[in-house]
């Protein structure tokens, strides 16, 4: 696989690194966070899907932990790749909502 | 759930099966949930090459070469110690010096090197060794305290060790008190190194704690390996023009040549602990 490719996981990866993106959390904080901030509910397997392709881009690392929940955070590439998605994205939503608008005679 | 987790590949179990099942705990188990795990495993199994990869492989690699650059450097310092009697007793290594004045230069700039490398080591390595115990003392994480413990009672001993055969000064059996002084001396010592070795190892630093720390290995593999080619040419000229100077009051030229074989192999397994850095530090760069 590619290093920038994320298979199936690409979503997954995208919520996560939003969700990292306000804080460090750990595996059950990011599900909360990620269901009100999106609406998806991510199951454990393919959270920690996304989670073990993160952390072999270097995109998030995990932090110390004396307990079995352990945080993670965004580190500065995975911060650059989720500015470059959000950027992609709302090029994206931009395109197609000028669309619709001429689509629907807007 | 645990049979379910048991189905992903165990490099994947063994790096997050604890956090997995602690979320897995908090979660509402439903047959959506068990599908998914199943997806997932297969898909661990697939795609998961766990130990070769990652953030935390990158840092365990230079923890490890961390480990590694202090045990050579202890290696290293006992054969650079061995080799600093050369000029005892001084009278006679002054002679030697006045007529081959290239012995006291090479006896010189092996003491300069070996500072370096000693002040570069202090330097790279206590403020590490200050976070391992910072956050075993955050974390009361007691498998990290309890070789700190250890070491620490090992400087202790060491030091009254010391203290106790410089102020006694025995007259009698002379050799017996020093080789028993030696013999505790390096039971402490490899006890000491030992139990620093696993606080650090034990340690979960994160990769801007580690981010550097080939700077250090590099300077002191640089020293390492200056001070044992000049121990070797500092032992071939006195070889050469003063043999006398290899019987000294208490080491004789046996162990010079061992404190070269301890230089050399502190030299090597620093230079494998930087291989294995370097490597960390360029996986990072290539993720």
């Amino acid at each position: 696989m590619n290093q920038n490719e994320l298979g199936r996981f690409s979503d997954a990866s995208f919520l996560v690194l939003s969700s990292l993106a306000s804080g460090s959390k750990h595996g059950y904080a990011m599900m909360e966070d990620i269901l009100q901030f999106s609406g998806t509910q991510l199951e454990p397997g393919t959270l920690y899907g996304a989670i073990s392709r993160l952390e072999k881009q270097g995109w998030i690392e995990a932090l110390p932990s004396d307990s079995r929940r352990r945080p993670y955070r965004i580190t500065a590439l995975g911060l650059t790749v989720l500015r470059k998605q959000v950027a992609t994205l709302e090029q994206v939503a931009s395109v197609g909502k000028s669309r619709l608008m001429q689509t629907e005679g807007f | 759930m645990r049979w379910i987790i048991r189905c992903y590949p165990r490099q994947w179990r063994d790096r997050y099966e604890d956090e997995m099942l602690a979320l897995l705990e908090e979660c509402k188990i439903t047959p959506k949930t068990m599908l998914d795990l199943i997806v997932g495993a297969v898909d661990a199994h697939l795609n998961y090459s766990g130990i070769t990869e990652g953030v935390v492989n990158m840092v365990n690699r230079v923890r490890s070469g961390v480990v590694m650059t202090f045990c050579a450097f202890i290696v290293f310092g006992v054969g650079w110690a061995m080799l600093q009697r050369i000029n005892d007793p001084v009278p006679n290594f002054q002679t030697a010096a006045h007529a081959h004045p290239e012995l006291n230069v090479l006896h010189g700039a092996l003491l300069i090197v070996g500072c370096i490398g000693f002040v570069v080591f202090l330097l790279a390595g206590m403020p590490l060794f200050f976070v391992s115990i910072k956050r075993a003392m955050e974390q009361r994480k007691k498998s990290v305290l309890l070789p700190f413990g250890i070491a620490l009672g090992c400087a202790l001993a060491a030091l009254l060790a010391t203290g106790g055969i410089a102020w006694w000064r025995p007259e009698r059996h002379v050799y017996v008190y020093l080789l028993s002084y030696l013999a505790v001396m390096a039971i402490l010592l490899i006890t000491g190194t030992v139990a620093v070795s696993l606080v650090v190892a034990r340690t979960e630093f994160q990769a801007r704690e580690l981010r550097l720390v080939f700077v250090p290995e590099t300077a002191i593999l640089i020293s390492m390996v200056i001070a044992a080619l000049l121990s070797i040419l500092s032992l071939i000229r006195i070889t050469s023009y003063a043999p006398q100077l290899l019987i000294t009051q208490d080491v004789n030229g046996p162990l010079f040549i061992t404190g070269i074989v301890f230089m050399a192999l502190g030299a090597i397994f620093s230079g494998l602990a930087l291989r294995r850095s370097w490597g960390a530090k360029l996986k990072s760069v290539e993720g």
